[in-house]
């Protein structure tokens, strides 16, 4: 069981903790001008879920477009209450 | 068409299926557009509501949750890979400990819940209130289908003698999706101002 904890999925997890605990520790400062760095973290994260732990990044282009189309979709969306 | 390009959408493979990513695609869109409602709010008129009251959730108990979230979506992964491997018993640990984070995720996140209501803190308090429960409620149910997933994997992985990866993927991909979410959600409501 423990020779699954040697591969790139575990690799991943150790990327993710990291830019979880990377973007708390920036969230709680509490600075307006943080919210952005922070949100994109949370989109790289969620990217880096879809590809590597969903799998999509071996998936056909209909599904890789429309899972970045989505990510990117959220960057506009939720970044643009903070342009003006 | 080249033989090369053939070859590559030959190997190119949807995980799951068809019909599970339309369902999570379109679960997507639809949380997305919540998203950025909140997002509005959070920088309009209710700024300093939002600000106020952001002071009173536990960011600590929220990091903790993303934690365990974050662990059982790699259990889940690592399960698929098990399956791959037809190592059906370590497969099947893996899917009980994935599961496992998601009640602790649940737990947890029942604890905020009782903890809120116990200041007197509920849906009718103010703007923000009202979006963090039901923010985070819709994100429980989903918790809950996605553990009804796990109970079907784990159920396949006991039951046949010949578990079906698609199926295991399927669970995966949905489990995953409620992963990610909560990585929006935790960023939104508990960190970003």
């Amino acid at each position: 069981m423990t020779a699954y904890f040697r591969g790139p999925l575990f690799y991943t997890w150790l990327f993710l903790v990291s830019a979880t605990l990377a973007s708390a520790l920036l969230g709680l400062e509490g600075k307006a001008g943080v919210a952005l760095i922070v949100l994109l973290i949370a989109l790289v994260k969620c990217r880096v879920v879809i590809r590597t732990y969903m799998e999509v990044h071996a998936a056909p282009r209909w599904l890789r477009r429309s899972c970045d189309a989505w990510l990117l979709g959220n960057a506009l969306m939720l970044s643009s209450p903070y342009w003006s | 068409m080249t033989i090369a390009q053939a070859t590559q959408i030959e190997s190119e493979h949807v995980p799951g299926d068809k019909d599970v990513w339309v369902f999570v695609l379109g679960e997507m869109v639809i949380f997305s557009s919540y998203f950025f409602v909140y997002a509005c709010l959070n920088r309009s008129v209710n700024e300093p509501v939002f600000a106020a009251s952001r002071h009173h959730l536990n960011q600590t108990l929220a990091l903790v949750n993303t934690l365990i979230l974050l662990t059982s979506s790699l259990l889940i992964a690592l399960s698929v890979q098990a399956t791959r491997k037809r190592d059906y018993r370590v497969a099947t640990r893996f899917v009980e400990l994935g599961a496992g984070c998601g009640v602790l995720f649940l737990l947890l996140k029942g604890y905020e819940w009782y903890a809120k209501l116990s200041q007197g803190i509920t849906l009718g308090t103010n703007a923000f209130f009202m979006h963090y429960f039901v923010m985070t409620g819709v994100h429980v149910l989903h918790v809950l289908i996605g553990l009804v997933f796990l109970a079907i994997l784990r159920l396949e992985l006991r039951t046949r003698a010949q578990p079906r990866v698609s199926l295991m993927e399927v669970g995966a991909t949905y489990w995953h999706m409620v992963d990610f979410l909560w990585f929006l959600i935790f960023a939104l409501l508990y960190l970003m101002r």
